[in-house]
């Protein structure tokens, strides 16, 4: 802006030399032109002409800077708005969960920002599709941002249009002189993490005096959706992942029960229901008699509609489905018309449908369709489930037909019952284990069981062939590179290989190696070897190949199921990995234990982070349920919590986030405990409907924040959220944790909490450990069903600090001896001290584990010192009943042993236990 | 030999003494076995040497003490030995006893052993 400010005032001053120098011409030509006349005249005139040319050149540069200034001044300012606006729309994305989320907030905020319409679009394969769109409600973005988008797309970079204003909007009051002014659109290319295309576009239309400002706007605005993009379509793909695991594993076990086509369609309408969500799911299936309709989820229209008025509508869409090969879908009237004939089409839309897909089966075996009351576009994933669930239709369908068929030609029929139940047999034993290696072993077991005297699984992986199961006796090592060349074979070739040798006796055996086919290729090889003699019949190749393809399947899907635990497990450990951030004065450890009974994740999580007021924030939070949508939502909203709490105070954080959840559904009703750690020990802290924390401190007293408390998130029932304050002095710690480690199903939570606060009162001592000793003593020995964690934060101490704590043994009493011993020689304490503070904490150790638990073995004693400035401060702890009170005769030694060599001796007794203070002065005044 | 979680104690006939020997330390956990294995020995004389002692509680001493008044009622003695720079001395002291109560050495609380039964036999 400088520069153009220089080089304007260059300008003028240029401009005044040549009007000086035109002025000075002038005069020569005036006294050129006069001989006679004198010259003085002339040269006045050339001077003041001069003089004039100068002022009104710098008068118009100067004005011109002045202008240009206020501009600069502008320019600023605007900049300035464009990033806060840019901040709090990246702000606002964090909170967006899917593509629409993304699109809505960021048209409106385009609107607000000044914009006189905007609208979103993302990339579907090679068309272009709005989400969203905002501003003048005159603007049809079919009509003003369709072209740019769809240029923006194609080429992947931003695109500018002028258009008429009439063009771009329609008219309110017929066409008028908006036709002469013009409006400019502007589109700007979503990126794509990968290069290539852009996945979507920002489009909105600018008038000419904010054209340069707006497009630096739609631009940055284009390159944080990128991001949030990305984001939302991770969601959406593991979301999509787990549905298709967790439907083709229930097909899968439906369709093994199913014996005849109606049962197929019955379980094929109950499978689409599940997976796609459509309003109405519909399967005809070829059955010996012609074709059996099954139809589900009857909520269209008002009211449901009988299956009699839907009767004309499945079997046009038994037409369209036989019609064409692949899927159809088809959205809107008009494109339902085009698929179904304009008859259907019209009883369609009376019903209110407004989106239809299509699957017809391979071989004219029937049709799976789908009608939706909603726009409903399959993604590509999706797209591949249905494949899917067709194809396992299709085959479904294929075996009930040969059933049927047999129960005419008897003996066929009683040997292919015998193996389909057998086939059956191995679908319902393999779908009782879960990983693939479990069910590698179950088919193998099966198979020599029955009809194979040795059988073998190989999967294979990028690093080749890997054998996870055998059952029977296995080839003779001389067999094996046959053996594993038939595997590879197999695997390669993708079809059943035979080999013979001397051992694999072709005349007596049958050694055969089947293919294990998956969704995406092969998997891996199943070897079969039937000895002849003695030995099983030989399997039917039929057969063989039924068993293979189905445990492909079965194996497939562990393999995919596998995959996405470890999926899970690591975006859990991701999300809680590393060790937190080390903070000034505060020890902060973090521990989490996953349930072990449940294979999968769960949503328990902790965090730690420093905050801008100079406190710490501490969280632990539960979000309901396991898998990988809980581990998502942990995800969510451990990252809000970290956003949010810069801004709020804990119970305004609470609100904020029940804000949160109502766009996550999955973290509704999670709980939560954040506390703020304040470097001075000052505690601010808040509970939505989770367990309280806990305070420990350097001698084991313990003491639950019980204030704070409200309803876990998003509660309807919720009521005001409340935080509360307190302190942590030093050396005392401060313990967040999630109610797995407290709660048992079959007693009271008081008395898990009890069991908690004598743990942490244990281990205390060692800070590093104490998460997972806790841990362990709290779950030890128990079915874990639900994973727990707990967060540490503990003050340093300015002190020398010394913490023991043991149960009521006498046997304890030498350890604690030792590690005091150890304690005061490390910080210089002379013997003779050493010998009294010695004999002073033994004996008061000794009377609490006589007197206060009766040596019961069970009680906790907690020993601490402090060492300061040459003063040594004990206490001697226990939260048992003193029983003799007034002990009799030679029970008078101990009391005045210790005070012989004690400056201070308080003993506070009480109903919950009893505490002995003790104080050694100057060491050497001790001992006389 | 008696081991137990903290207490060693070796026993070797000196004439009609029986000279035991502590190592170890004396609390609580121990302080009954000490008193069973002082009054369970067959000598007129015991000698407890706790010169190598590393700690004694005063239930120590009070098991000691109670296997004195035993022995004695049996017509028998207890004789300690406990240099004056051991902590036994020092536990001792700050329970209030005598320093005369303890020998500084087993020889000594033999000598005086054998001074006594000069006298008894004089």
């Amino acid at each position: 802006m400088k520069r153009r400010i220089a080089r304007s005032t260059a300008v003028g001053v240029a401009l005044a030399v040549l009007v000086a120098l035109a002025a000075v011409g002038m005069a020569w030509l005036v006294a050129a032109a006069k001989p006679d006349s004198d010259g003085l005249p002339a040269a006045i005139l050339a001077s003041g002409l001069l003089l004039a040319g100068l002022i009104l050149a710098f008068a118009v540069s100067r004005q011109s800077y002045e202008r240009r200034l206020v501009e600069a001044h502008r320019a600023e300012r605007v900049a300035r708005e464009r990033a806060t606006f840019l901040e709090r729309h990246a702000s606002g994305l964090v909170l967006a969960t899917t593509e629409h989320d993304v699109a809505e907030h960021t048209t409106s905020d385009l609107v607000r920002a000044g914009v006189d319409a905007a609208a979103f679009y993302v990339r579907r394969g090679d068309r272009v599709h709005l989400l969203a769109e905002a501003g003048d409600a005159r603007y049809q973005a079919d009509a003003w941002a369709e072209p740019a988008a769809r240029e923006a797309i194609s080429t992947g970079v931003s695109v500018e249009h002028t258009m008429p204003l009439g063009a771009a909007r329609a008219p309110r009051h017929g066409p008028g002189d908006e036709a002469a002014r013009t409006a400019t659109v502007l589109a700007a290319a979503i990126p794509t993490p990968a290069a290539g295309r852009a996945r979507g576009v920002v489009v909105a239309s600018a008038s000419a005096r904010e054209l340069e400002d707006t497009r630096l706007l739609v631009a940055g605005v284009a390159g944080q959706c990128g991001v949030a993009l990305e984001r939302a379509r991770l969601d959406a793909l593991r979301h999509v992942a787990r549905r298709r695991t967790v439907t083709l594993q229930s097909l899968g076990a439906r369709l093994s029960e199913a014996m005849v086509p109606a049962d197929v369609a019955e379980r094929a309408v109950a499978t689409l229901a599940q997976a796609l969500d459509p309003d109405l799911a519909v399967a005809g299936i070829e059955g010996p008699d012609g074709l059996e309709v099954r139809v589900l989820r009857l909520e269209l229209g008002v009211g449901h509609v009988p299956v009699e008025a839907l009767s004309p509508v499945t079997a046009w869409l038994a037409r369209g489905a036989v019609a064409d090969a692949g899927a159809v879908e088809a959205h809107g009237a008009a494109q339902i018309a085009a698929v179904l004939g304009p008859e259907a089409a019209a009883e369609l839309e009376h019903l209110g449908v407004l989106s239809l897909i299509l699957m017809p089966l391979r071989h004219e075996a029937g049709y799976l369709g789908m009608l939706f009351k909603r726009i409903r576009v399959l993604g590509a994933a999706e797209r591949q489930l249905l494949e899917e669930i067709s194809e396992r239709v299709t085959s479904a369908v294929e075996r009930t037909s040969l059933f049927s068929l047999e129960q005419d030609a008897r003996r066929r029929a009683e040997r292919l019952e015998a193996s389909v139940s057998f086939v059956s047999l191995v679908s319902e034993q393999l779908e009782r284990a879960t990983t693939a290696k479990d069910r590698a072993k179950r088919l193998t077991d099966l198979l020599t069981e029955s009809v194979a005297s040795f059988s073998a699984v190989h999967l294979v992986d990028d690093a080749g062939a890997e054998l996870v199961a055998q059952s029977g006796r296995a080839p003779g090592r001389d067999d094996e590179p046959l053996w594993i060349a038939g595997v590879r074979a197999a695997v390669a070739a993708g079809k059943a290989q035979v080999f013979d040798s001397p051992a694999f006796d072709a005349a007596s055996s049958q050694a055969l190696v089947l293919p294990l086919t998956g969704r995406n290729g092969p998997i891996g090889a199943l070897t079969v070897w039937i000895r002849g003699e003695g030995g099983p019949e030989p399997l039917p190749s039929s057969l063989a190949d039924e068993i293979a393809s189905r445990a492909a399947v079965l194996l497939d899907n562990a393999l995919l199921y596998e995959h996405e635990r470890d999926a899970s497990h690591a975006l859990q450990l991701g999300l809680l990995g590393g060790k937190p951030p080390s903070f000034d004065g505060v020890d902060v450890n973090g521990t989490y234990r996953a349930g072990t009974a449940a294979l999968e994740v769960g949503g328990d999580w902790y965090d730690a982070f420093p905050l801008p007021s100079g406190a710490i924030g501490l969280v632990v939070g539960d979000v309901v349920g396991h898998g990988l949508e809980a581990a998502v939502a942990m995800g969510q909203l451990r990252g809000a919590v970290s956003a949010l709490a810069r801004s709020y105070e804990p119970a305004a954080l609470l609100e904020r986030l029940d804000e949160f959840v109502e766009n996550v559904p999955s973290a509704l009703a999670a709980t939560l405990a954040y506390a703020q750690l304040f470097p001075d020990g000052e505690l601010r802290y808040a509970c939505a409907g989770h367990p309280p924390p806990l305070v420990v401190g350097p001698d084991g007293a313990t003491d639950f924040l019980w204030e704070g408390r409200s309803a876990p998130l998003g509660s309807v029932l919720g009521g005001a959220r409340t935080g509360a304050t307190g302190r942590l002095r030093e050396g005392e710690m401060l313990l967040l944790y999630t109610d797995g480690l407290v709660e048992r199903r079959d007693e009271r939570l008081d008395v898990g909490l009890a069991r908690l606060e004598r743990a942490a009162t244990l281990h205390a001592g060692g800070f590093e450990a104490l998460g997972q000793e806790v841990l362990d003593a709290l779950l030890k020995g128990r079915p874990q069903d639900d994973d727990a964690c707990i967060l540490a934060a503990r003050r340093a101490s300015s002190s020398a600090l010394f913490r023991h704590a043991f149960v009521a043994s006498p046997s304890e009493l030498r350890g604690l001896r030792d590690h005091l011993r150890t304690w005061l020689g490390a910080n210089g304490v002379d013997q003779e001290a050493t010998w009294g503070a010695v004999l002073a904490v033994s004996e008061a150790a000794a009377n609490a584990i006589e007197h206060g638990y009766d040596s019961d073995g069970v009680g906790v004693v907690t020993v601490a010192g402090r060492l300061r400035d040459g003063a040594l401060s004990l206490t001697v702890r226990d939260a048992g009943g003193w029983r003799d009170e007034h002990a009799p005769g030679d029970r008078g030694r101990g009391l005045p042993m210790m005070e012989s060599v004690l400056d201070e001796l308080a003993v506070e007794r009480a109903a919950n236990g009893t505490l002995v203070r003790m104080r050694q002065g100057t060491r050497a005044e001790t001992m006389s | 030999m008696t081991p137990t979680h903290e207490l060693l104690l070796s026993t070797k006939l000196v004439g009609d003494a029986r000279v035991v020997q502590a190592v170890g330390e004396i609390d609580l956990s121990s302080a009954d076995l000490l008193e069973t294995e002082l009054v369970a020995l067959d000598t007129p004389l015991v000698v407890l040497d706790l010169g190598l002692l590393g700690y004694l509680d005063s239930w120590g001493i009070r098991a000691i003490e109670r296997a004195m008044r035993r022995l004695r009622a049996d017509r028998r003695a207890l004789l300690l030995v406990a240099p004056d720079d051991t902590v036994a001395a020092w536990t001792f002291r700050t329970a209030g006893f005598d320093r005369e109560l303890l020998c500084g050495s087993v020889d000594d609380a033999l000598a005086l052993v054998g001074a006594r039964a000069e006298r008894t036999r004089g």
